[in-house]
């Protein structure tokens, strides 16, 4: 009789346990803001003696993106000599080779590393791990072929992992490049801001974890070295690499004033595609780590994967549920009845859901009423496909069970005078 | 290049088409024979001739041969004689002027001879008439380019002497001889025509040509220029909507504009038939429609018709006779025609042309036209006479009456049987546009109906545009139409009108008829006034005298009054409120003015709400009032301080009622006009079906309102408001423009809906409720209804007991009971049979003639709708076999479905006025015959037998006896029923047994009509245990509702339990039209209805009342309130003290969730109903719970109840309640019960599921109850529920709070790192 109640009643207070949760991020998210904000302003009055370092990028027909790319990591400010960028091409069949060795030909900083035939196409870890056996440096730091970092962020990041020696790397922040091109690419330059003001910062700055992002980080060569490299077989490597230094005892630090600024898809089907990429990715990780994480020794790292847990199955099945059950009572097909505020639940969490976000994207100046808008929609829309996205993987993962392949993202073509410099 | 090619071509369109080259002015003299008789053909031909003269900038003189004086000639500029017969002879003085003068001379056929007799004016002209022939060969004219017909072959042979000074402009010609002769000269300033070119002019006929020169002849040399014109012909109110549009449809894609001719009265005498336009609402759409798409209105007429149908009869002449009507009257014919534009203006449509119809008028009727339009688009007769009909070729700018005609000269498509037959007719028309087009500058006027095949209408229209036509689109001329009280203009022009002390409303049209523009003049107007109107192209300006004057919303206000109503469903309490009501009472008011403020008291208190009064004298004391009511007799006789109290209290937020223009509403804005309307037929706004009429008019003051002022009801046949209410400052005021009901102390003659606006209007309602209706429910009614929806109703509406029709069982069906029943049951409402005896169904009517009762002629009754005494069909109960098995037939259905009990209604013999209506006088079927033959010793029949000593209007005795003997029947007859129904609810438990009959107190003629007698039927109850319903006939339905006051007095005297009576009320639609009552509605509605309850409930416990479908359905939730009578309460500071013999519901404002009744929670269900059980108690209100952490609804609460409760009390799962009722009561609760005992002991009961509710039964008498609900699982997650949410929501908004203001923080933060 009260059965559909009591699940019903269980659904909305686990989902409020993580939206609680979530506002903690928030609040450390703020407060590593105006953390940051401080030491950015201390760091620029500061000279350092800065290591050498190979900037890899991994590029499998990148063609549309890889010059400017390359473009942007010459105007990077780096110490002279101590620079070098290193683009791995994994047997791409278009022009980015020889766009390669045209900036190769011009600079002596840009090498060109070409897999062999027959051992590339496995994917990014593959090609970072074959790339960094060519590697004679203390630092390497990793960027995607299809970014635009500023000029000083490679300075900032190494300058920050030089300072602590807990630190196994440090992470900066990546903004969207192409955020005004459709709705989809505001919704994700929304989402991506928010991610990283509230779980990467907020994380960073309550449990000092962060994870790898796949680009605009720096890590020590020797460090790599020990831990043999990135897993092959994760969908989400990074994710997984970041565990794994955890696990050694040395800490990623996020910095959110060394800017790279990416793309984003701009399709649906490119945004689902990844979507349930890392979805399956994220899943690997934790069934990797999932028996061991008793034995952690880091326990903030022992409770963070718990959450990601949570998030990605209970938080998940609680949504799914209520969102079942308040459709079925919507058609008179059961009939739920619990006394409590609950229409004011569900516009507080609204409201509550707003006022996260508008404060997260505020610190990148994006809190417009235009924006202000795009966050109330993307609740009852973009948010709501994260369902179908968690399905889709689900379905992949277990049911058709496909194999782990490394689907590169779809590139657009990206006007230079896009390039959006705040 | 090219662009300046097509800036030239534009230029030149402009050119030809805006010429409108101002000539000057020609003064003519037309001198013809002499007969002036309007009727003769020599009036005929120069009228004729003075129409085409109206083309031209000519002010025509007529004169005839012999009143012409020498040196005339002089005075005008171009002089034209008419000769029509051989004989005549210009004078001497004439031919020697026209000789000296140089002014074009235009001579048309006869008389020539006269100024040709001698050889040196012969020679002067240059040619010589030799000869006039009646008849000729001669049937065409030609010239070099054009060929004519002619259509009369009388002739003037002309002999030419000097061809070279005379120029031949056309020939005679004769299509079988070939010959020709001269037909069209010129020779210096003379002008010969052979013959007189009006007569007999076909379409095609030299009359064009004649027509045509007329601009040489007058040197007005107007440019070249081919309009068309198309008329949609003969549209009446009952045309067919679809067609009109589909007519628009095509023509407006083609981009043609064009005229619609409407009849706006539609009238066939024979058939005594009506049909306004404005009673065709859809067709004056679809006229809307054409309008906006490209067309015209054109008035054909106001009804088209004089004594017959509509269309069929011409409407200004006597077309039978052809003269003009007898008795013609100019007056009469203003009249006509202004009713006509009446019907159009008040539909909202603008004729801006007239069109005679059947093109029939007398000169006398065009006189008259010509004052209220300027133009026409039609043919004319030019003089009394139909031959004269004559049509034009081009725009006649002053017809001899001063309009201007546009002309119709192709004719028509007939409907004819074949359809080829209307395309040749098409091809005829497109021809005809042929000859039209030699005109210089011709139009060419066609008329199409709109019924034919619209391919037709293509074909025409494709044919005439193909010959260079471009189509007139009559709204870009200069029209207007005036009468005294109105105006329509198109094209600038400048208009007087005196408006009567008046306002003067205009408004503004576009070309899509769409109004850009409307205003009132700021003052009533009493003087002449001249307007200079500027119109855009395409533009219609309308003007109209009002009475009346909307003032409209200025913007600010409308900003200010939307920012209001934001403000207030934001931020104050929407909630409705309980009515505090105060009446100012005049203490000397008497008639009229006493009744009204007595009206006002009684309306509020039939529905319990309470009224204090405020004498006009005392101290206004206003405090704890929200509603403050001021009659008439009052508003006028309060001091000045008074009235000044009154205002502020509206001001600060107060409600206002008054009525009839008095001395207190114009404090608040409201003016009025002098002008008086009588108020008798009334609309209402929230019930437009429901006809009222006022039995008695009132005379009152229009009133002056304003455009956001909400209208209550109207005078339905000028739509002014009635009722308004208004904002005023923070309050707001009802303000009813007569009487409230100067007629009665019970406020029901007038406004039959006043309470929906108080309800409405101010969100003030009655809170006390008596939701124990019962009412009957005929499923015959309601047969589209599912009955899931029915009983929701029912449940909503707060009926607790229905009555359900048990006759309905057919060959192939019978209703669902077991169902309706289930139904019912589960959600509260108790089911019980009603039965009709002497009729079981109509399916034991038809399986058993034996037993069908009989008239005293052997028929049997209600064989057919002559024979019917009511809509029973009854069989003979006197019969020992049809009464049982009618009773098998009875029990049966009783014993099969789960009835709560039987309501034996109306067991009577049906017999309409007794022994007046012997055809259906009852009972006559042989068991009754022998029953008294056996008794009284003579046959029955016999006393309608006017030659038998027992013949019943001359036998007294016997007449007595066949009274006693049917009332003696019926009471055997109840009394046989309630023996077997008390046995069969001996059997059941629980059973309720009611007997409604006719009571024969107050209408004593009962016993005689119907065979009951009050007194008998009471007698039973000694033996017999059943409720007692007496009901009044109908002629008694429409007296003063308080009857049932005196009626439950007299039975309730009767009984030694007074609980024991109800009363049978009926409400339906059964007054008739033309009925006087008191009344003014046909049916039982609004204030009486609430009468009728509040009456009938003030003695009987129970009122059933049918029926559910029958009343309106607005009213059935008033009744609940207008039968809690026997609740007395008041209002305390935090609360209310009430007393109550029975258990009532308390409705509250949703604001509060929760009171306390004696220390005990309650908490509001459904429509926050509070259940308050019988007794005194103090119940307080102002508990200021905090909402969130409340566990109100946790606890089981009773829903609704049958019975009388006596006490109750509510723990967290656990109810207990103490009871009374007579037969098995119904409880519904809103949890479902998990234990349930009765007197400590555990009784079984089985639940039922309803749509809110959990229902079960239990048994009657006196008990104590002890409901538990749930278990303490449920109660844990109900609980947590709770909690867990509110803590959530505190949470959740504190945390959005803490967010937000570091959101605004660190726009300060950022600036100290920026800087």
């Amino acid at each position: 009789m009260f059965i559909l109640e009591t699940i019903f009643l269980i659904s909305v207070i686990l989902i409020w346990f993580m939206i609680g949760y979530q506002f903690i991020f928030s609040l450390f998210g703020y407060i590593n803001f105006i953390r940051s904000m401080k030491e950015k302003q201390k760091v620029d009055q500061m000279h350092f003696e800065l290591p050498t370092c190979t900037i890899l990028i991994p590029a499998h027909n990148e063609a549309v993106v890889i010059g400017n790319t390359i473009e942007a990591m010459l105007n990077l400010e780096y110490p002279e000599g101590k620079l070098k960028i290193m683009v791995i091409n994994d047997g791409s069949k278009d022009q980015t080779k020889e766009i390669i060795e045209r900036y190769a030909r011009k600079d002596s900083r840009v090498v060109l590393y070409n897999i062999p035939v027959g051992m590339g196409g496995k994917g990014k870890s593959r090609a970072l791990n074959l790339g960094i056996q060519q590697v004679d440096s203390e630092v390497i730091a990793v960027y995607d072929a299809d970014n635009t970092p500023d000029p000083k962020a490679l300075h900032y990041l190494v300058a920050s992992l030089v300072s602590d020696k807990e630190l196994g790397g440090v992470i900066g922040k990546f903004r969207t490049v192409n955020k005004n091109r459709n709705l989809l690419t505001r919704f994700i330059n929304i989402e991506t801001l928010s991610f990283q003001s509230m779980l990467q910062a907020g994380r960073w700055q309550l449990h000092k974890i962060a994870t790898l992002p796949g680009t605009n980080f720096v890590m020590w060569k020797w460090l790599i070295d020990e831990l043999n490299g990135w897993d092959e077989e994760a969908l989400t490597e990074d994710a997984e690499l970041s565990i794994r230094i955890y696990e050694l005892g040395y800490k990623i630090k996020f910095l959110p004033y060394a800017i790279t600024y990416e793309q984003e898809p701009e399709k649906w089907s490119v945004w689902i595609k990844q979507r349930v990429r890392w979805v399956r990715g994220n899943n690997y990780v934790l069934a990797k780590f999932l028996k061991e994480i008793p034995n952690f020794k880091n326990k903030r790292l022992r409770f963070d994967l718990l959450y990601t847990l949570a998030v990605y199955y209970i938080f998940f099945v609680a949504v799914v549920i209520s969102d079942i059950l308040f459709i079925l009572s919507l058609f008179n097909v059961i009939h739920i009845s619990l006394p409590g505020p609950y229409s004011a639940v569900w516009i507080i969490a609204i409201g509550l859901f707003m006022v996260e976000i508008m404060l997260a994207i505020s610190f990148d100046h994006e809190d417009n009423w235009k924006n202000f808008g795009l966050v109330l929609i993307m609740y009852f829309t973009y948010c709501q496909l994260w369902i179908w996205v968690m399905l889709k993987a689900f379905y992949l993962e277990n049911i058709k069970k496909a194999a782990h392949v490394w689907d590169k993202t779809v590139r657009f073509e990206v006007q230079p005078n896009k390039i959006v410099n705040e | 290049m090219k662009r300046i090619v097509i800036i030239h071509i534009a230029l030149l369109l402009f050119n030809t088409v805006i010429v409108a080259q101002k000539y000057p002015l020609k003064k003519v003299l037309i001198i013809s024979e002499n007969k002036t008789d309007l009727k003769s053909e020599a009036s005929g031909v120069t009228r004729d001739l003075a129409q085409l003269l109206g083309h031209f900038n000519t002010q025509v003189t007529f004169e005839s041969i012999s009143s012409y004086k020498a040196d005339e000639i002089n005075k005008f500029n171009v002089l034209f004689y008419i000769g029509l017969t051989p004989e005549n002879h210009p004078t001497g003085v004439l031919v020697r002027d026209i000789l000296n003068s140089s002014i074009p001379v235009v001579w048309l056929n006869t008389g020539m001879a006269e100024l040709l007799k001698n050889a040196e004016n012969q020679n002067k002209y240059g040619f010589n008439v030799v000869k006039y022939l009646e008849n000729s060969e001669f049937d065409s004219v030609k010239t070099n380019t054009c060929y004519y017909t002619k259509g009369r072959s009388e002739i003037n042979l002309v002999q030419i002497i000097k061809i070279k000074e005379v120029k031949t402009l056309a020939v005679a010609f004769s299509s079988k001889t070939k010959k020709q002769t001269p037909y069209m000269l010129k020779s210096g300033n003379l002008w010969y025509i052979a013959d007189i070119p009006f007569l007999g002019a076909k379409v095609t006929d030299r009359y064009l040509l004649f027509a045509d020169k007329l601009h040489d002849i007058l040197n007005e040399l107007h440019p070249e220029s081919h309009t068309a014109i198309l008329r949609i012909e003969d549209v009446t109110p009952l045309y067919d909507p679809e067609k009109l549009r589909q007519v628009a449809d095509f023509l407006s894609e083609r981009r043609i504009p064009f005229l619609v001719a409407v009849i706006p009265i539609y009238v066939n005498p024979q058939k005594n038939e009506q049909v306004n336009l404005s009673d065709r609402p859809e067709v004056v759409n679809a006229l809307g429609y054409m309008v906006s798409h490209g067309g015209s209105i054109v008035m054909h007429g106001a009804t088209h018709q004089n004594t017959g149908v509509s269309a069929n009869d011409a409407e200004f002449w006597d077309a039978a006779n052809s003269t003009p009507l007898r008795d013609e009257n100019p007056d009469e014919y203003a009249k006509k025609i202004e009713s006509g534009l009446n019907e159009f203006v008040k539909c909202g449509l603008y004729p801006i042309a007239w069109e005679t119809p059947h093109y029939m008028g007398s000169t006398t009727f065009f006189n008259v036209i010509s004052k209220y339009f300027s133009t026409s688009v039609e043919q004319r007769m030019s003089i009394n006479n139909f031959d004269y009909g004559q049509y034009f070729p081009y725009l006649i700018n002053r017809d001899l009456y001063g309009q201007k005609i546009f002309p119709e000269n192709l004719g028509y498509v007939p409907l004819k049987p074949d359809i080829r037959d209307s395309r040749a007719a098409v091809d005829k028309l497109i021809n005809n546009a042929k000859a039209i087009y030699q005109v210089r500058d011709g139009i060419a006027g066609c008329f199409f109906h709109p019924f034919l095949d619209i391919e037709l209408l293509k074909t025409l229209v494709d044919g005439i545009t193909a010959q260079g036509y471009s189509f007139l689109n009559l709204k870009k001329e200069n029209n207007w139409v005036k009468t005294r009280d109105f105006v329509i203009l198109t094209g600038s022009q400048t208009y007087t009108i005196n408006p009567g002390n008046s306002y003067l409303y205009e408004q503004f049209t576009d070309q899509n008829n769409k109004v850009i523009r409307k205003s009132f003049s700021k003052n009533r107007i009493k003087v002449d006034i001249t307007k200079k109107i500027v119109l855009r192209s395409g533009e219609l300006y309308f003007a109209q005298a009002v009475d009346y004057k909307i003032k409209e919303v200025s913007f600010k206000d409308k900003v200010i009054n939307k920012s209001k109503s934001l403000y207030r469903s934001w931020f104050e309490n929407p909630d409705w409120q309980p009515a505090r009501i105060k009446v100012v009472w005049n203490p000397d008011a008497l008639g009229t003015a006493w009744f009204d403020q007595s009206s006002f008291i009684s309306v509020f208190r039939n529905l319990n709400m309470l009224v204090d009064t405020l004498f006009l004298n005392e101290a206004m004391n206003l405090t704890h009032c929200n509603l403050l009511v001021v009659p008439f007799s009052s508003a006028d006789l309060l001091s000045k301080e008074s009235k000044n109290q009154v205002h502020k209290y509206v001001e600060e937020g107060g409600n206002l009622v008054t009525d009839c223009r008095n001395g207190l509403i114009n404090k608040f804005g409201i003016t009025f006009s002098d002008s008086k309307m009588n108020l008798h037929y009334i609309r209402d706004k929230y019930f437009p079906k429901e006809s009222i009429t006022w039995q008695i008019n009132q005379l009152v003051n229009v009133l002056d309102y304003n455009a956001d002022d909400e209208i209550f009801c109207e005078d339905a046949t000028s739509g002014l408001p009635v009722a308004i209410g208004r904002d005023y400052q923070h309050g707001k005021i009802i303000y009813l423009n007569s009487a409230f009901d100067p007629l009665t102390s019970k406020g029901y003659s007038y406004y039959p809906f006043f309470m929906e606006y108080v309800q409405r209007y101010f969100n003030l309602h009655p809170i006390i409720k008596n939701q124990n209706l019962e009412f009957y429910f005929d499923p015959g009614f309601r047969n589209n209804s599912n009955p899931e929806e029915l009983v929701q109703q029912w449940v909503k509406q707060g009926i607790r007991r229905i009555h359900v029709a048990g006759w309905h069982q057919y060959p192939n069906y019978t209703y669902d009971y077991a169902s309706l029943i289930k139904l019912a049951h589960s959600n509260g409402i108790l089911v019980y049979a009603w039965l009709e005896p002497p009729q079981v169904s109509k399916k034991f009517w038809d399986n058993h003639p034996e037993w069908r009762e009989k008239n005293y002629l052997g028929q049997d009754i209600h064989k057919d709708e002559e024979l019917k005494a009511s809509w029973r069909y009854p069989v003979a109960l006197t019969d020992k076999n049809c009464f049982n098995a009618a009773m098998a037939e009875y029990l049966g259905m009783l014993n099969k479905f789960d009835f709560d009990g039987v309501n034996i209604a109306e067991l009577c013999f049906d017999a309409g006025l007794g022994f007046n209506e012997p055809q259906i006088f009852t009972p006559m079927h042989p068991s009754a015959v022998d029953q008294f033959q056996r008794i009284y010793g003579y046959n029955l029949k016999e006393i309608f037998n006017p030659s038998s000593s027992f013949y019943w209007k001359s036998n007294r005795k016997a007449r007595e006896q066949v009274i006693a003997f049917r009332v003696d029947k019926i009471t055997e007859l109840h009394q046989a029923f309630l023996s077997e129904i008390s046995s069969f609810a001996k059997t059941k438990g629980d059973f309720d047994v009611v007997v409604t009959f006719y009571d024969t107190y107050l209408s004593p003629e009962m016993i005689e009509y119907s065979g009951v007698n009050s007194d008998n039927i009471i007698e039973l109850r000694k033996k017999y245990k059943f409720h007692l319903q007496p009901e009044d006939p109908l002629n008694k339905w429409s007296t003063d509702p308080d009857r049932y006051i005196e009626m439950g007095k007299i039975y309730a005297g009767k009984l030694v339990d007074p609980s024991d009576l109800m009363l049978d009320l009926n409400i339906f639609k059964f007054r008739d039209k033309d009925q006087v009552t008191p009344f003014p509605t046909l049916i039982q509605t609004g204030l009486e209805s609430y009468q009728l309850i509040k009456a009938a409930s003030v003695w009987a416990q129970r009122v059933s009342i049918y029926s559910e479908s029958s009343c309106n359905s607005q009213d059935i939730p008033y009744f609940s309130y207008a039968s809690s009578g026997m609740v007395q309460y008041k209002y305390l500071e935090d609360g209310f003290q009430v007393s109550s013999p029975r258990s009532f519901v308390l409705q509250l404002p949703k604001s509060i969730k929760v009171i306390h009744i004696d220390e005990t929670d309650a908490y509001g269900h459904r429509d926050n109903h509070f259940l308050i059980p019988a007794g005194d108690h103090r119940i307080i209100t102002d508990l200021n719970e905090i909402q969130g952490f409340s566990h109100y609804n946790v606890h089981p609460q009773l829903l609704s109840f049958s019975g009388n409760l006596l006490k109750v009390e509510c723990f967290l799962q656990t109810i207990l309640f103490k009871y009374e009722s007579e037969e098995r009561a119904i409880a519904s609760l809103n949890y479902m019960p998990s234990l349930v005992r009765v007197d400590n002991k555990i009784y079984p009961v089985k639940i039922l599921k309803g749509d809110d509710c959990f229902t079960i039964m239990l048994p009657s008498g006196n008990h104590h109850v002890e409901i538990v609900t749930g278990g303490k699982y449920s109660y844990g997650i109900n609980m947590a529920s709770i909690w867990s949410m509110s803590a959530i929501s505190i949470y959740g908004i504190v945390a959005s709070l803490l967010l937000f203001s570091f959101f605004i923080a660190l726009k300060f933060i950022r600036k100290r790192y920026n800087s």
